[in-house]
C-alpha cells in the first residue's frame, strides 16, 4: 500500500496561495483596518468627554441611584422614583439634560438599566455608570452575605463577577427608540459574525474555484491516476483551510500589538506629552481628558468584559466546522460545472443560507435568545454565524455543545456526499448540470 | 508472459453499455495498440487500468494479480484530455506531479534535469505553464509521465496536438521505452502512427474486442491476395483470355518498365505466390514482385464501417 499523497496535496494548495500577492495584501492591509476600527472608538471618547452629560435619573428601585457619583462625564440628577418617564422622554432635553435613566431592577439583570438619548453618549458617560451601579451590586451583595456568609473564596468571585449591564437606547426626534450598538458585546457579536460570515464565503469560493480550475484545465485526469479523488477533495480542503487559519493568526498577531500599542500610547504621560507636543493642541480640556487615565481604563475595561479567550476559540471552531460544510457544498459546484460562469447559478443555491444568516445576525445582536436566535444557532447552515452573534451576550454551554454536534456531523455527512458527487463530477464534460444528474452522480457505482 | 490481463470487462454508465465483456492481454515490453472510433470505449478501458473507475464486473490482472491503489506507481498515463496547473512554475509543477506518483523530491528533481536536457527545455524550468504553447506543454507532460520509470505507460491520443517534429520526437522516446524493458498502451484512431509503432493491436468497436492480435497477423487476416509487380514486356498479355490473374492499377513507369496490382482471377484462388511468380514469368519479364497488405487504416475503415452496415 503506497503512503497517502494528502500531506503533498495539502502542501501544494498551501504554498500556492499563501505566496500569491493577494494572500500578503490581505494580510497587511486588514489589520490597518482592525488598527484604525479599534483606535476609532478611543478618539471619539477622548473627543465626548470634553462635555460633562447631563443625566435624569428614575430609580424605581430606589436602591442604586444614590451610589452615583458625579464626574467629568457624567452629572446625574435624582428625581423623585414615581416620576412619570413618559413625560420625562419629551421634556428632559428642555429640562437642560442630555439622557435620562431608568432603574427599575437590579442592574446585574439585562434591560434593568436603560440609559435614553437622542444623541449617542460617549462611551465613558455608559462606563462610569456602569461603575457606579457595580460598586453598588457589589456593597448590596456584601450585605446579603452578613446573615450567611459563604466559603471566602467563592464570596471573592461572586463579587469580583459581579457586573453591571446599562443598556443605551438612542430616541429620535420623534420619539421612538432604538438600542444603541454603543454596547462593546453588541459590537464584538456582530463583528465576529461578519468575520465568520466573510471568510466561509472566500474559502467556500477558493474550494470552488480550485476544483473548477482543475476541471477545465483538464489536469484532472492525471492527478486522480496518481490520487483518489477524496484525498484530491480533501487536501483541497484542508489545505485552504490552512490558509484562512494562517491569515487569521497573522491578523491576531497584528490585532494583539496593535491593542499593546494602543494602550501604551495612551498611558496618561506619554499620551499628554504626545499631544502637547502636537501645535495647536493647546486646549487644556482636550488635553486633560486625554491624560485621564479613565479613558483609558474605560476601553481596556470594556473589551476586558468581553471574553476574547472563550470567543476567539470558538471563533475557530466555528468557523472550521461551517467552512468544512460549506467546502463540501462548494466541492459539488466546482465539480459540476467547467468554466465559472456556469459555477455562479449552482453556488448561488449554496449561499442562500449564508446570506440568510447574516440577517438573522442582525435580529440576534438586538434579541439574542429569541427561539430565532436559538434555533439559527443550532441549524448548521447558519449556526456558525449565528452562535458567534449570540456569544458576547453568553449562551449556555450545552446550547453550544449541541450545535457544535449537529455542525460536526452535518458535515461529516456532507463531505460524504460531496466525496460521492465530486469523484464521478470532475471528469464529466457537455453535461448540463441539473439536480436530477447530480443525484444520478452520487447513485453511480 | 502478459502484463495485463483483462476479462469480461463490463461497464455501464446510466444506460449505455461502455465496455461489453472486453477481454484482452497485453503482452510485457510491447507496444499495444487500443484502436477504435470514438466512443468505443476506449477511454473507459483506460480509466479503468488507472483505477479512475472500476469496471461493474469482470476483472482486470496486472503481472497476474488484481489491480489495487499502489499499482498506481507502476503506471504511467497520458490522458487525451490532458493540461496543467497554469500558475504554478514548470519545474515546481512537475516535482510536485512526479511526488504524486511516489518518486522523493530529490529523485524527482535529479530525473527531471536530465529529461530536461534531453528534450532541451532547461530554461523552461522557472517559467509559468501558461506562458507555455501547446506543444511546449505537452512535452513537459510526456516527461512527466514516464518520469517514475513505469512498468506500464498508456498514452491516449499522444499525438494530438504535437508538430509533426515533436511527435516524432515522441515516438522514437515511446519505442526507447519499449526496448528498456516498460509495455506501451496506446490508443488512437491515427492508424498511420499504429503501424510505425505498435506490435500487437485490439480494435475496440461499439464496447466490444472485434480484433486483436499482432500488427503482421491481423494484416495477413485481411490481405487480398494482391501483389505489386513492375515488369517489362507485353502489358496486354496479363489481360488475355489463358491469363490466370486479374490485373489493376496498370501504369507504364517509362523505361519500358509497367507497374501494375495483380491477383490470383477469379477460380484461381488457391495460387500461391509462388504458383503466380510461375505463371506471370510465362508472361512478362518480372522486375519485382511483392505481396500488398492491407493498412491498418483500410482495415479499420472496413471493420467500423461493416459493423455499422450491418446494423444498418
Amino acid at each position: 500500500m503506497s503512503k497517502s499523497k494528502l500531506p503533498l496535496i495539502i502542501k501544494r494548495e498551501y504554498v500556492t496561495r499563501v505566496r500569491k500577492v493577494s494572500f500578503i495584501v490581505m494580510s497587511l492591509l486588514m489589520p490597518i483596518g482592525m488598527l484604525l476600527l479599534m483606535a476609532l472608538p478611543t478618539i471619539i471618547a477622548m473627543i465626548g468627554t470634553t462635555d460633562t452629560s447631563r443625566v435624569a435619573v428614575i430609580d424605581r428601585t430606589a436602591r442604586y441611584a444614590q451610589s452615583l457619583t458625579d464626574c467629568k462625564a457624567a452629572a446625574y440628577s435624582l428625581l423623585p422614583p414615581d416620576s412619570d418617564e413618559a413625560a420625562l422622554r419629551t421634556t428632559y432635553a428642555d429640562s437642560g439634560y442630555d439622557a435620562y435613566m431608568v432603574i427599575d431592577g437590579n442592574p446585574a439583570e439585562r434591560d434593568s438599566v436603560r440609559l435614553y438619548s437622542v444623541n449617542t453618549l460617549p462611551a465613558e458617560v455608559v462606563s462610569h455608570t456602569e461603575d457606579d451601579l457595580k460598586a453598588a451590586i457589589k456593597q448590596e451583595m456584601m450585605l446579603s452575605y452578613a446573615d450567611h456568609t459563604p466559603a471566602l473564596d467563592s464570596l471573592f468571585t461572586q463579587v469580583n463577577n459581579a457586573k453591571a449591564r446599562v443598556t443605551t437606547i438612542n430616541l429620535s426626534e420623534d420619539g421612538s427608540e432604538s438600542e444603541s450598538f454603543a454596547e462593546i458585546g453588541t459590537v464584538v457579536s456582530i463583528l465576529s459574525a461578519m468575520l465568520i460570515y466573510t471568510f466561509v464565503l472566500i474559502t467556500g469560493s477558493m474550494v470552488m474555484q480550485g476544483v473548477m480550475e482543475e476541471k477545465s484545465n483538464r489536469i484532472i485526469e492525471v492527478l486522480i491516476s496518481s490520487v483518489r479523488p477524496f484525498e484530491l477533495m480533501m487536501g483541497k480542503i484542508i489545505g485552504i483551510a490552512l490558509v484562512a487559519l494562517t491569515q487569521l493568526a497573522i491578523w491576531l498577531v497584528f490585532g494583539l500589538l496593535a491593542v499593546s500599542a494602543v494602550s501604551m500610547f495612551l498611558t496618561p504621560d506619554v499620551a499628554a506629552a504626545g499631544l502637547s507636543g502636537m501645535g495647536g493642541m493647546s486646549d487644556p480640556a482636550v488635553a486633560a481628558a486625554a491624560a485621564d487615565p479613565s479613558v483609558v481604563a474605560d476601553v481596556v475595561s470594556r473589551l476586558a468584559s468581553v471574553n476574547f479567550v472563550q470567543i476567539i476559540s470558538l471563533f475557530i471552531v466555528y468557523f472550521l466546522g461551517g467552512y468544512l460544510l460549506y467546502a463540501s457544498l462548494f466541492a459539488i459546484c466546482g465539480a459540476a460545472v467547467e468554466s465559472p460562469s456556469d459555477g455562479n447559478s449552482l453556488s448561488l443555491i449554496v449561499m442562500i443560507p449564508i446570506f440568510a444568516a447574516i440577517y438573522i445576525a442582525i435580529h440576534t445582536m438586538q434579541d439574542p435568545s429569541s427561539s430565532l436566535s436559538f434555533w439559527a444557532s443550532i441549524f448548521p447552515f447558519t449556526s456558525p454565524i449565528i452562535m458567534m452573534a449570540r456569544l458576547p451576550f453568553g449562551v449556555p454551554a450545552w446550547e453550544i455543545a449541541l450545535s457544535l454536534v449537529v455542525l460536526v456531523g452535518t458535515f461529516i455527512f456532507s463531505t460524504w456526499v460531496a466525496a460521492r458527487i465530486y469523484r464521478v463530477g470532475i471528469l464529466m464534460y457537455g453535461k448540463k448540470v441539473t439536480l436530477r444528474e447530480l443525484a444520478k452522480w452520487f447513485n453511480q457505482k | 508472459m502478459s502484463i495485463i490481463e483483462a476479462r469480461e470487462v463490463v461497464k455501464d454508465y446510466s444506460g449505455h453499455r461502455a465496455l461489453d465483456h472486453l477481454s484482452l492481454s497485453v503482452p510485457e515490453g510491447h507496444v499495444y495498440g487500443l484502436l477504435g472510433p470514438n466512443g468505443a470505449g476506449k477511454t473507459t478501458f483506460i480509466r479503468i487500468l488507472n483505477q479512475i473507475t472500476r469496471p461493474d464486473s469482470g476483472e482486470v490482472l496486472l503481472e497476474g494479480r488484481p489491480l489495487c491503489p499502489a499499482d498506481v506507481e507502476r503506471i504511467g498515463y497520458l490522458p487525451e484530455e490532458r493540461g496543467l496547473y497554469k500558475k504554478m512554475k514548470v519545474g515546481e509543477e512537475a516535482v510536485y506531479l512526479a511526488q504524486l506518483k511516489g518518486l522523493g523530491e530529490y529523485e524527482a528533481k535529479k530525473r527531471l534535469k536530465e529529461w530536461f536536457d534531453k528534450f532541451e527545455i532547461s530554461d523552461w524550468w522557472d517559467k509559468k505553464v501558461e506562458q507555455l504553447s501547446k506543444g511546449m506543454a505537452q512535452k513537459v507532460q510526456f516527461i512527466v509521465t514516464v518520469l517514475h520509470e513505469p512498468r506500464l505507460l498508456i498514452f491516449d491520443e499522444p499525438f494530438s496536438g504535437f508538430d509533426p517534429v515533436n511527435a516524432n520526437l515522441l515516438k522514437r522516446e515511446i519505442l526507447a521505452l519499449r526496448d528498456r524493458g516498460a509495455t506501451v498502451i496506446f490508443s488512437t484512431h491515427n492508424m498511420a502512427s499504429v503501424e510505425e509503432v505498435c506490435d500487437d493491436i485490439t480494435l475496440i468497436n461499439k464496447s466490444r474486442s472485434v480484433l486483436s492480435g499482432s500488427v503482421a497477423q491481423v494484416k495477413q487476416m485481411f490481405k487480398k491476395n494482391m501483389f505489386s509487380i513492375r515488369f517489362t514486356g507485353d502489358a496486354a498479355r496479363l489481360s488475355a483470355p489463358d491469363s490466370r490473374v486479374t490485373v489493376t492499377d496498370l501504369t507504364a513507369e517509362g523505361g519500358g518498365v509497367c507497374a501494375a496490382l495483380v491477383k490470383p482471377a477469379e477460380g484461381c484462388e488457391a495460387m500461391t505466390a509462388n504458383d503466380l511468380i510461375r505463371h506471370l514469368l510465362g508472361l512478362v519479364t518480372l522486375v519485382s514482385f511483392e505481396e500488398v497488405l492491407p493498412s491498418m487504416n483500410e482495415i479499420f475503415i472496413k471493420i467500423v464501417e461493416g459493423a455499422n452496415e450491418k446494423q444498418a
